[in-house]
């Protein structure tokens, strides 16, 4: 492989017309890893007439992958959010936890940071007595940046309307700015960690 | 030679990229079933511009 920069060499053992290799592969760029390789070699008058090798290729399955499809990694995230919107109005609080991975946080704008699907089912529970008949909420402003290709970072705006705040009274617009990591697991994308602040608007 | 010397040969020379001396140990007719691709040939396993 051309992207092969260094071959160490562990131990050769040979026995008759049989001999094997063990050594590292060092490669750089698009798949940089140190990779232990196993070749087994046959030999005859003194050349080799056949030979195989064997090693872990995890680290070069990027080189054979197709082009990373954004736009539908965008899409399967904002759909988690359709998910979230939908529970929120719904009071499931289950189903709006769903969106996370197992080990997830989500730390929302009021306070606390509740980790697993569990304890965010139980509070996103609390909060159903703010949703109103005539409640609304809508994502938009995404900002979208890949990590890699299973790893979003990600921001946007969620505009809550008509809903009850902590005084009782119904409050018309409530802007809240989300961050958050998605990671796809499994083919599956998931919300790992969700940060959510109170929007302050500017000053004019 | 035995198949280990040949080996080591073969392999000391790639490691000093003298791919003229690496291409000699390699029989013409050799077969390389590697894990992405499998060479029929030495040339398709190395080819003439490597060491030449």
């Amino acid at each position: 492989m051309s992207i092969v920069t260094r071959l160490d060499v562990k131990v050769i053992v040979g026995e008759s017309d049989s001999a094997a290799i063990f050594m590292e592969m060092v490669t750089t760029d698009p798949a940089p890893a140190t990779t232990l390789v196993a070749e087994w070699h046959k030999t005859r008058n003194g050349k080799i007439v056949w030979a195989t090798s064997a090693f872990d290729a995890r680290p070069f399955a990027a080189m054979f992958a197709g082009p990373h499809d954004v736009a539908a990694d965008e899409r399967a995230i904002r759909g988690l959010k359709d998910t979230f919107c939908k529970a929120l109005l719904s009071g499931d609080g289950k189903l709006r936890a769903s969106i996370w991975a197992e080990d997830g946080t989500v730390a929302p704008p009021q306070g606390g940071l509740f980790q697993g699907r569990s304890a965010m089912a139980k509070h996103f529970e609390s909060e159903r007595a703010s949703i109103t008949r005539d409640s609304s909420a809508t994502f938009t402003d995404y900002r979208f940046r890949f990590i890699n290709r299973d790893t979003a970072f990600v921001d946007a705006t969620l505009e809550l309307r008509n809903v009850v705040g902590p005084d009782g009274n119904v409050a018309p617009r409530v802007p809240i700015a989300i961050t958050f990591t998605a990671v796809r697991k499994d083919g599956a994308w998931h919300i790992q960690d969700e940060r959510a602040h109170f929007s302050i608007p500017a000053a004019a | 030679m035995n198949a280990g010397t040949v080996l080591k040969q073969f392999y000391d020379a790639v490691i000093q990229r003298d791919m003229v001396n690496a291409r000699s140990y390699l029989d013409d007719r050799m077969t390389f079933v590697g894990l992405f691709e499998t060479y029929p040939n030495a040339d398709a396993y190395m080819p003439p511009s490597l060491s030449s």
